[in-house]
């Protein structure tokens, strides 16, 4: 008894005179405080998601690369050079000479064939860009091949514009993996899959030190690296999930870039010393409507749903930094984008009253409504209150709900998409293209499947924009498309265009957040 | 909330008048405690807050003005607004509503249930005895908060089922006190007359035996009460409680914690709430057990 | 708090075991005892077991990602078992358990008893701190209050007590947060270490107070108390009301003994008596509570970690729970559980034996 009394005596001591002690994170150390939740995997081919992104475009160089302020320019990477065939069908990337792996293995084209092959053949939420191309675990290792130490050809199945090819290749999916050492820790032919999960063979700047899922990741510097050792030696991100912790943190220091900040929290911030870097994304905010439910399939209710939420109100508060009202499926700045991006969605509580009126629903109309997760919870509080008035009825069920989206356990959802391809072509196969409706096509990873709606002239629409390079009539197709979008009183209900909000200390230079969440550290610096 | 809460003290035969008398006397002790006092005041004021709450909140706790955002506490807004522009202090009244809905539910299953499990394992003894005490040690084996959320998530969101999850961790205790009060009514001399008349073991059961265990089952349920809305409060921090728009102070609190830093009122006034409620009802079941504990200091 | 709730499980002994088979009926007692420990643990995973079939999870995906093909899903399924009797599940369930494999973790993606591994340490250490923090305020509480019965000093301590035990420990921590982080910075938030700390130092024991201490780093120790002292002391607070007043119940139960009567007559001073003779008389039963206290603050660690960001059991369930991690769910409740039932039993034994050499 009486040790305890005075160990703690002495703890007490100690913790009265600890004071927080050295704050700010040391000039050559980068600290992220983000969110690490839902990061089950850091295995290039198994991920999507804007977090992971970030750290696997770090620890893998891709062959290209596209430059955070210029999208539309496709810039060398670990491939120096490439050419495409006059028939379109062909690239032939041209490797980089001398630049190494981790562990010293010289980056080879048979390392690129193999982490592309091996995307394809997973065929898990990394492949949803490349897959769309044609390839399939059974063809991938006739059209995609190294054909000596320096020269990869990547051959197309089928008809598509090369530039989305070259795109899709840039994304953080398909980073370039160290084979020889993956295999080394391959079991029973899984391509390496379990031990990439929370291990990393890295071609890129960074190499993985630690890795504590929901807790914190640290990176090191890797002198070997071909463009030369970065000039941050560490860099770590840290779980932090309160948001108003996060603010403080950074005001004092300990962290340099804030992500996920909370949009109270953003607002006291912007009147700090901080940068706030607003990078607008490959993704929509909307209301999901599942179609499979009798009342959400008539078109008069939908268009009902497009006059119930106060988004004006909502562009001022929870979205300040969030977003920008948008209501077309090709996102701002890129080709086919309308000149008038807000077409008439107008908060009308009357009007949405009327046309369900029309519809059949004089007495308004009961459904359930899901956040797809707690960040979305504000928005649907919003939507509650606003469509009440309107004459509907939303139960509220807060909570995590992505996955019932994915199988269409739902009736009515808030959320938002992102894409990592930098083309119209990124968003409209999400929210225009739907080959097969059923149920038992499971396929979840487009979104107007989610909501199960059918548009075969869209889809087909979108097969044809794949292959279509002429410019011109990419616009008039992508213009098109968006008009017929709306037309068809769609399922999903398209309010604002994503952005991504970046807290960045004002000591901090060279951090840009990337559209497609290819956020590099490599030209990072601290003054 | 006591390692042992202390079986009512009372003449063998269950005479209504002894009871009264008894309860007089309780109550003259109960008054003399001024702490005890000062919590029974407040749980009196929650209740009349709940029942009025339309009357007393000047504001629609769910009607929401974006303009009227994170304002501070002023004449028109008692404790200010929340992030939604809705008013704080109608909000916080109209959570006095959930919170006594709660509790009342709470009691309401707790109550019946320990009572017949209780009264069943302790009068019937042997296997039964055996297999409803180990089902009831079962229970008691979690902390009451994680049980609870295993089983609020497990039966899906919603107000009465956060209440249902509770009050599946609330009753062992309840159980426990109920068969140690059979027990030592089992062998009394007015059951072992009724049995001689024929009566069935359920008829005794219920009818002498049960009703003479209530008193101290609702001192023991009002003792937990404090338990019990800090659980909810912790089910709605963590969102597993009421849904949204339903004001719920633990929820409340939960939601305004993203604006803390700037608007401290919308969470301190929820907060408040809670802790002066539980408060409450500590103070009274302290002042209720002084008053019955035969080896009490008073 | 419901530690508190829980009378002591002794098993009601039954008396008269007979002369000629008293070891016999020795033997069957440990037999029963251990029965019914045996019993409680299988009723604790049937309910963890129930618990993980009702939640809204699918087991199938929480295997494959929600990307999965029809052929991948059906042969998980039937991998799983799934398309079997539910009690053949459950029999799945427990020999799985029994081998260590709490399965796979949909959010982490790793074992869920290597996540385990690495969480509990960190609310163990919470908890320390915290039953230190409320032994140290809680004893001396009680002994105050009990030497001052009635007077208004019993009072106020009750009332600390008391307050301690109703806030809402989640609000009373975001509170403290505002003052002693983000007014007066005298405390370092969020998590077990500053950032620029992680990775330095290879965990031996998990315990970051003594793993820093073993290694004579002292400016990563500072740094440790500065990151646990907040959430340390405000569990230990909430804990304060519980010891408090079982303290005062038992030193009081002490003063009105005879030999106390007989130690005035001899002129000690009431400090006296309670440093030399009460506070020997009650340890073992201070001790039983202390252990108690430990289960209960299971509880209580559940919100603070969620405040703190502290990367413990608590936060690991509460995660679990919001992001429908059936396996999770499932590990981290049956984890608690069987430490809630190790610790009563512990203390039962500790205080059996104790009482008995101290009679």
């Amino acid at each position: 008894m009486r040790h305890i009394w005075a160990a703690g005596l002495a703890l007490a001591l100690l913790a009265s005179t600890a004071t927080a002690p050295q704050a700010a994170s040391p000039p050559n150390m980068l600290v992220i405080g983000t969110d690490l939740s839902a990061v089950p995997s850091l295995d290039p081919a198994a991920i999507n998601a804007r977090t992971v992104s970030e750290v696997v475009s770090n620890l893998y160089d891709n062959l290209v690369q596209i430059a955070p302020n210029d999208m539309q320019t496709i810039r060398p990477m670990l491939a120096e050079s490439w050419t495409v065939s006059p028939d379109k069908r062909t690239i032939t990337f041209t490797m980089r000479k001398g630049a190494v792996f981790a562990s010293g293995n010289p980056i080879t084209a048979e390392d690129a064939a193999w982490s592309i092959r091996r995307v394809i053949k997973m065929a898990q939420v990394g492949s949803t860009d490349v897959a769309l191309w044609g390839y399939t675990p059974e063809n991938v290792d006739k059209f995609i091949r190294a054909t000596d130490e320096r020269t990869l050809v990547v051959e197309l199945p089928e008809p598509v514009a090369t530039d989305l090819v070259i795109y899709s290749l840039a994304g953080s999916s398909l980073g370039i993996i160290d084979s020889k050492v993956a295999l080394k820790n391959e079991k029973n032919g899984d391509l390496a899959r379990d031990w990439l999960k929370g291990n990393a063979a890295p071609s890129g700047p960074f190499s993985l030190i630690q890795w504590r899922p929901n807790d914190i990741l640290i990176t090191e510097s890797r002198a070997n690296y071909w463009a030369g050792a970065p000039a941050m030696k560490r860099v770590i991100m840290r779980h932090v999930p309160e948001s108003g912790s996060l603010r403080l943190q950074l005001m004092a220091g300990d962290i340099d870039v804030a992500q996920y900040v909370g949009a109270g929290d953003l607002e006291a911030l912007a009147k700090e010393k901080v940068v706030i870097d607003q990078v607008p994304g490959f993704g929509f905010y909307y209301i999901a409507l599942n179609t499979k439910d009798p009342d959400l399939a008539k078109p008069l209710v939908r268009r009902a749903f497009q006059h119930v939420l106060d988004w004006k109100a909502l562009a001022q508060t929870s979205m300040r930094f969030a977003g920008y009202p948008w209501q077309s499926i090709i996102p701002k700045g890129m080709v086919g984008a309308p000149a008038n991006p807000l077409p008439g969605y107008e908060y009308d509580p009357a009007l949405a009253k009327k046309l369900l009126a029309e519809a059949g629903y004089p007495n308004g109309l009961k459904k359930k409504l899901f956040p797809s997760g707690p960040a979305l919870l504000q928005n649907t509080e919003a939507l509650q209150a606003s469509a009440k008035l309107a004459g509907i009825e939303l139960e509220l069920v807060p909570g995590e709900h992505t996955p019932d989206f994915r199988a269409r356990n739902f009736e009515v959802l808030m959320g938002n998409s992102g894409a990592r391809l930098p083309d119209p072509f990124g968003t409209a196969v999400q929210y225009a293209y739907n080959p097969d409706n059923r149920d038992a096509a499971k396929l979840g990873a487009y979104y107007l499947w989610r909501v199960a709606q059918e548009a075969p002239e869209l889809t087909k629409m979108v097969d044809q924009s794949k292959a279509e390079t002429d410019p011109a009539k990419r616009k008039a197709l992508f213009e098109d498309m968006d008009k017929r979008y709306r037309e068809m009183d769609p399922g999903l209900i398209v309010l604002f265009q994503r952005t991504d909000p970046y807290v960045i200390r004002a000591n901090v230079k060279g951090y840009f957040g990337h559209q497609t969440w290819s956020t590099r550290w490599a030209s990072v610096t601290k003054e | 909330m006591s390692a042992s809460a202390p079986v009512l003290q009372r003449p063998p035969s269950g005479a209504r008048a002894a009871l009264l008398r008894q309860l007089a006397d309780g109550w003259h002790a109960y008054r003399q405690h001024v702490m005890g006092m000062v919590g029974l005041a407040l749980v009196v004021l929650l209740l009349v807050v709940a029942l009025f709450a339309p009357w007393i909140a000047p504001f629609d706790p769910n009607v929401q003005d974006l303009q009227q955002r994170l304002l501070p506490p002023s004449a028109l807004y008692w404790f200010g607004t929340d992030h939604l522009g809705r008013d704080v202090f109608s909000r916080v009244v109209f959570g006095a509503r959930t919170t006594v809905e709660i509790v009342l539910l709470v009691t309401i299953i707790v109550a019946p249930v320990g009572l017949v499990i209780g009264t069943t394992a302790g009068y019937a003894g042997g296997l039964v005895d055996e297999v409803l005490m180990r089902i009831t040690d079962i229970f008691l084996a979690f902390p009451g908060l994680v049980l609870a959320l295993g089983f609020a998530a497990a039966l899906g969101p919603g107000l009465t089922n956060a209440t249902i999850a509770i009050a599946l961790t609330a009753w062992p205790p309840i159980a426990r006190l109920a068969r140690a009060e059979t027990l030592s009514l089992r062998k009394a001399d007015f059951i072992a007359a009724v049995r001689l008349q024929g009566a069935t073991p359920s008829r005794i059961v219920l009818r002498h035996i049960l009703p003479l265990c209530i008193p101290s089952v609702i001192v023991r349920v009002t003792l937990n009460m404090a338990g019990v809305i800090l659980t909810a409060a912790g089910l709605g921090f963590l969102g597993l409680g009421a849904q949204p728009p339903l004001s719920e102070w633990g929820a409340m609190v939960s939601s305004g914690r993203q604006f803390m830093i700037d608007s401290p009122w919308v969470v301190a006034a929820p907060g408040l709430a809670i802790a002066a409620i539980t408060l409450a009802f500590n103070l009274a079941g302290d002042a209720l057990r002084d008053v019955l504990d035969p080896r009490g200091d008073r | 708090m419901s530690a508190a709730s829980r009378p002591s499980q002794a098993p009601a002994d039954e008396a008269g075991a007979e002369d000629h088979s008293e070891r016999l009926a020795v033997l069957g007692r440990v037999a029963g005892r251990i029965l019914s420990i045996v019993l409680t643990l299988l009723g604790l995973l049937l309910l963890t077991f129930t618990m993980g079939r009702l939640l809204p999870a699918d087991p199938v995906l929480a295997i494959t990602g929600a990307e999965v093909n029809k052929a991948t899903y059906d042969r998980v399924y039937q991998e799983l078992g799934l398309d079997r009797p539910v009690w053949e599940q459950f029999l799945t369930y427990l020999g799985k358990v029994l081998r260590g494999d709490l399965g796979v973790s949909a959010t982490t993606g790793h074992s869920v008893l290597t996540d385990l591994a690495h969480v509990f340490p960190a609310t163990l250490e919470l908890a320390m701190v915290a039953v230190v923090t409320g032994v140290l305020i809680g004893v001396p509480l009680g002994i105050v209050a009990a030497v001052n019965r009635g007077k208004p000093i019993d009072h106020v301590a009750r009332i600390i007590g008391l307050a301690g035990h109703s806030v809402p420990i989640f609000w009373l921590g975001l509170m403290a947060l505002l003052l002693f982080y983000a007014k007066l910075h005298w405390v370092d938030a969020s998590g077990r270490l500053s950032v620029f700390y992680e990775g330095m130092m290879e965990p031996v024991t998990g315990l970051l107070l003594l793993d820093t201490a073993m290694a004579r780093d002292w400016d990563m120790f500072r740094d440790v108390v500065s990151h646990i002292a907040l959430p340390g002391l405000l569990l230990g607070y909430y804990s304060v009301a519980y010891i408090s007043r079982m303290t005062r119940s038992f030193v009081l139960e002490q003063l009105n003994q005879e030999y106390v009567v007989a130690a005035r007559a001899k002129g000690l001073s009431t400090f006296q008596i309670v440093w030399r003779h009460v506070f020997k008389n009650i340890r073992v039963q201070l001790l039983t509570i202390v252990a108690l206290t430990l289960g209960g603050l299971l509880d209580g660690a559940v919100l603070i970690e969620t405040v703190f960001g502290w990367p413990g059991l608590g936060q690991y369930l509460t995660r679990g729970l919001t992001m429908n991690d059936m396996n999770v769910v499932m590990g981290a409740v049956l984890l608690t559980g069987t430490l809630f039932v190790t610790i009563n039993l512990i203390t039962d034994r500790l205080y059996k034996v104790l009482d008995a050499r101290t009679r």
